[in-house]
């Protein structure tokens, strides 16, 4: 029988909802025990549970990071060892449950004046904090830790964010990053300028984690749908350059860094490069490959980057 | 034996899960539970990441209380029980206890 887990964070029932909220969520939750992904202390008084997140899901064929719900006990020193032996037991207990846990109900006052005892399913709890992630939270935006993601300056109106999916064979880790130019524009000024929102915003497609996609020891950029350009001059001449910038937008140079020279493509076309030497950490843009365009805002153009990387021995 | 939960805001305005796809309860607004549920109809097929379902039920001042009948009434065993667990249903004004009302469905497409 699946049990379910009851956390609640807030002192007064008077004040159920929103209140000692950490981010994005209420501050009560109830979730199914089987979505508990960990439990793992965070400092010598915090025990962090994590649950898959109830708003949100991994979209198909995408690599995009969902930021899962956690939950924060706040314990006696050294103990979460000893609590999180205390959650698994009342879990893994037999039938003689109705399937409702109280983990951590922090409410000593009652809605009609009342008080009483906050309800913890070990004495060494003495508080909760509920982390519920918002609606389509998956990832940072910004400069960020991990692999998948991108600048808001690369955000196509045709498939929105770049789109990501990893597999690996073996040691060998192969990523790929879908990238649309539509409604992404490039300048024509100089070579070498990012492509992206004429509105602005960081426009980098992806990071260099090498934790994630290995040391990269070949580089493909694959065209799936030829460009068009809505208004202005077109180019097809597109790179794709590496920077240690993750703040770079349309129309700022990106420089030449472990740069794949594409030039001109067509649909089913590929260009591959074979020495990278990507530094770690640097950031993925698309680039003009020379001034042939004339503010050309992209209609269509579906590129795929692809990454070979291998796992460092450890 | 896998349970079903039903709920009904109106006549035209019903939807029926199957408890594995519950995935939770929050509560954000005073005497409001939103429970989320794997989206039906959306399959992942969009860019977005915003895949669940959600039901918002009206209970009285004891929410806790509300989501423990809840849990009750997709626990309970034995072969009395029926498959399909009405949690909500406005039309009828059948629902389980501390429960008040089947406020709103909403979809993820």
């Amino acid at each position: 029988m699946e049990k379910y887990l009851y956390f609640r964070s807030e002192v007064d029932e008077d004040n159920q909802g929103g209140v000692g909220a950490v981010s994005g969520g209420g501050s009560t939750l109830l979730v199914p025990a089987s979505k508990l992904l960990g439990m793992q202390p965070t400092s010598a008084t915090n025990l962090r549970l994590t649950f898959e997140s109830v708003k949100n899901a991994n979209p198909s064929g995408n690599f995009r990071q969902v930021t899962n719900d956690f939950v924060d006990l706040t314990v006696s020193t050294r103990t979460a060892s000893i609590v999180a032996e205390a959650i698994l037991t009342k879990i893994n207990g037999g039938t003689h449950t109705d399937g409702f846990i109280v983990i951590a109900d922090d409410t000593v006052t009652l809605v009609d004046g009342t008080t009483k005892l906050g309800e913890y399913i070990h004495p060494n709890i003495t508080a909760c904090t509920v982390s519920l992630q918002g609606a389509n939270n998956v990832g940072v935006q910004t400069a960020q830790s991990n692999s998948a993601g991108n600048g808001a300056g690369a955000v196509s109106t045709g498939i929105g964010k770049p789109q990501y999916n990893r597999s690996r064979v073996g040691d060998i880790i192969v990523t790929n990053v879908k990238f649309d130019l539509q409604g992404l524009k490039a300048k024509g000024g100089a070579a070498a300028d990012v492509i992206g929102l004429a509105a602005g915003g960081a426009a980098y497609i992806y990071k260099n984690v090498v934790a994630d996609n290995g040391v990269i020891f070949k580089q493909t950029l694959t065209c799936l749908e030829t460009v068009t350009a809505a208004s202005g001059t077109l180019t097809d001449d597109i790179n794709i350059a590496w920077n240690s910038s993750a703040g770079i937008a349309f129309d700022v140079t990106a420089g030449t860094g472990s740069q794949i020279n594409a030039g001109a493509m067509e649909a089913g076309g590929t260009v591959e490069m074979l020495t990278p030497g990507i530094t770690a950490n640097h950031y993925a843009y698309i680039t003009e490959g020379s001034t042939g365009a004339t503010d050309c805002v992209f209609s269509a153009g579906i590129y795929m980057l692809t990454m070979y990387g291998a796992v460092i021995p450890s | 034996m896998e349970k079903f939960l039903y709920f009904a805001v109106s006549a035209t305005d019903s939807a029926t899960y199957p408890s594995s796809a519950f995935r939770g309860v929050e509560v954000t607004t005073d005497q409001k539970l939103q429970l989320y549920f794997a989206s039906m109809i959306d399959t992942h097929q969009d860019a977005s990441a915003d895949e669940y379902d959600k039901i918002i039920l009206s209970c009285g001042t004891d929410e806790k209380a509300a989501i423990k009948a809840i849990v009750d009434a997709i626990s309970a065993t034995g072969s009395m029980k029926e498959a399909f667990v009405t949690i909500a249903d406005s039309v009828n004004s059948v629902f389980v206890a501390g429960v008040t009302a089947c406020d709103s469905t909403a979809y993820t497409a």
